[in-house]
């Protein structure tokens, strides 16, 4: 996904959790005061767990699945202690876990929570519903609550598809660039104007990847990019073809108009100095198509040339 | 394309519940909540077949309304039998929605909590009551965290995956492009505004869009109008292929007018005046 769609940690979460401790610790409270003592230690130690998946939450987003699984067992947990405890239970409380696993779980593995503990809470509940009934409104609950992460991954799926943009920095994907390129092509050829595509290769990048972690790359991508559509004019468009091979397609101009595009932006790309690795290098070749040539065919060129870009030795 | 966009599983879902409360409505004995269940499965199989056509309608349609007042009649009416479905209204809230859908929702969920409590114990109503609460922020918080997401899928600018049709915004941003272009190249550039009855508007973007040249890029203004950029090297050539695009159009209620590239600020005039257009096609003449 598109890293401005991460996850970020969400204060009104962690609210929740804190809120479900308090009310772990009431449920422990209310058990002493009645003088249940043997029901006082599950909760209670629900209310610890839940403080430490707070803090777990709100320090490291990235163990934001651990919290969920805590909150989600020691929410069973306070569940189950109750259903032991009460000899007749309301049938509203069969609804619980299985909202409870959508709410907070991914959608596969809260579907598969919910259907392996669906014969414990059907047969664990003494519930007043006939078994048949039971089933049955437990199937369709969990039917049409998945409706809801369906949707959601719908919308990332309908982002994804229709993003032109490479998710990590300022260029276009490959098959937007692909599209941008046919166009340009087909334009170039009904109008009878020129056509140039730099190929572009940042042989610092893998390295940079390797040695000096994701932060040096994004940034050093991000550079790239900054420099190039400083170098270019507005109507030309910068594409990510594979994960170091960069196309700049300039439309309306020709071999030498190319050329000079090519010389601006290594002489731009040389002033442009990173801290760790030196200033930016890379290898840029001009290709033109041939009056005429299939998309397809200009397309294999392309991709050749790239390929031999990256095999030179520098 | 379907399986680009996740439709198969969510399809699937929406079919399988319909059958479970269609099931329920013939294998139960539930009086008067039949027809509801009725209901709720028939808009289950209506939102599955209307699935693809869900895609276009704009993200900010509260489609959970619906489903947050059958639920809220399901438990008014039936709230011993259907008291297991009260939590659902959490996953209501899951989704982003506006503002007044969500406070609609914490009401609705309010009023069935106390139908439901009424049936119950004192300390049962009150737990049941606190754990509602505290599930139907958790779905808040999700709805919070997903608002970018929700924003960025609304203003998307490619509108359908995998066809040339982008959004209005995207056209002021090739309006530029073009006219940077046409200042080094002078080439004859039209955007032709073409204008139908609201429903049929997305079958005509596709027809447009499949229609044209990949380097004619197709815009959705509005509901009922669209527009093409077409470039040819003399009005003339420009004139003949509009024509020829037109012709390949569905001609009921269309109605069709040119603006030249280099009076695209007038757009906004071109536009209502294609709104009061009589003449099926108009060309607007470069200002002198």
């Amino acid at each position: 996904m598109t890293p401005r769609l991460e996850p970020s940690p969400s204060r009104l979460f962690v609210l929740v959790y804190l809120l479900t401790a308090l009310f772990a610790a009431a449920q422990a409270g209310w058990h002493y005061l009645m003088g249940h003592y043997d029901y006082i230690l599950l909760p209670s130690i629900g209310a610890l767990l839940l403080l430490a998946a707070a803090v777990v939450r709100l320090a490291n987003h990235l163990a934001q699945r651990m919290a969920s699984y805590m909150l989600i067992s020691t929410g069973y947990l306070l569940l189950t202690v109750e259903l032991i405890r009460l000899e007749r239970v309301a049938d509203l409380w069969l609804g619980l876990p299985p909202v409870l696993a959508l709410l907070l779980l991914p959608l596969g593995p809260a579907l598969v929570l919910n259907l392996l503990l669906a014969p414990l809470w059907l047969l664990l509940m003494d519930i007043e519903m006939s078994l048949r009934q039971a089933t049955l409104s437990y199937l369709t609950l969990v039917a049409l609550c998945t409706l809801a992460p369906w949707e959601q991954l719908r919308h990332h799926a309908l982002l994804r598809a229709t993003d032109p943009n490479d998710p990590q920095c300022e260029a276009l994907t490959p098959s937007a660039l692909e599209e941008t390129l046919q166009s340009e092509l087909a334009r170039s050829q009904a109008l009878e104007r020129r056509l140039s595509v730099l190929v572009i290769y940042l042989p610092q990048l893998e390295m940079a990847g390797e040695q000096f972690g994701q932060r040096l790359y994004r940034h050093m991508l991000q550079r790239f990019c900054q420099v190039a559509h400083h170098t270019c004019r507005s109507h030309d468009s910068l594409g990510r073809a594979e994960g170091n091979l960069f196309w700049l397609v300039l439309p309306d101009t020709g071999d030498n108009g190319a050329l000079m595009v090519r010389n601006r932006l290594l002489a731009a790309l040389e002033r442009c100095v990173l801290a760790e690795t030196g200033p930016l290098t890379a290898r840029i070749a001009v290709c033109t198509p041939q009056p005429s040539e299939r998309w397809l065919a200009f397309e294999q060129r392309l991709l050749r040339r790239g390929h031999a870009l990256t095999e030179s030795a520098s | 394309m379907e399986s680009m966009y996740k439709v198969r599983g969510f399809r699937l879902t929406l079919l399988a519940g319909a059958v479970l409360c269609a099931t329920m409505a013939v294998t139960l004995d539930l009086g008067a909540v039949q027809p509801l269940l009725w209901i709720t499965a028939l808009w289950l199989l209506a939102t599955a077949a209307l699935l693809q056509h869900r895609l276009y309608w704009p993200a900010r349609m509260p489609w959970q309304l619906v489903p947050s007042l059958l639920l809220a009649s399901l438990l008014t009416l039936d709230p011993d039998s259907f008291g297991v479905w009260m939590w659902a209204f959490a996953i209501l809230m899951m989704l982003p929605q506006p503002r007044w859908m969500m406070a609609l929702n914490v009401t609705l969920a309010a009023f069935a909590w106390w139908q439901v409590a009424a049936t119950l114990p004192r300390a049962e109503a009150n737990i049941s009551g606190a754990a509602l609460a505290l599930l139907m922020l958790a779905g808040a918080a999700h709805a919070v965290q997903l608002r970018p997401l929700w924003q960025r899928v609304s203003q998307r600018q490619r509108l359908i995956p995998g066809l040339r049709l982008w959004s209005a915004q995207r056209l002021e941003e090739s309006l530029a492009r073009e006219r940077t272009r046409s200042e080094r190249d002078p080439l004859h550039g039209e955007l032709l505004l073409v204008r139908s009855a609201g429903y049929r508007c997305w079958r005509l973007a596709q027809r447009l869009a499949e229609a044209s040249h990949s380097f004619e890029h197709c815009y959705r203004l509005d509901r009922r109008t669209l527009a093409i950029t077409l470039v040819g090297r003399d009005p003339a050539a420009v004139r003949q292929r509009c024509q020829a695009l037109l012709s390949m159009l569905p001609q009921r209620d269309l109605r069709a007018r040119t603006l030249p590239l280099s009076d695209s600020e007038r757009l906004e005039e071109a536009r209502e005046a294609l709104a009061e257009q009589k003449a099926p096609l108009v060309h607007d003449e470069a200002c002198p």
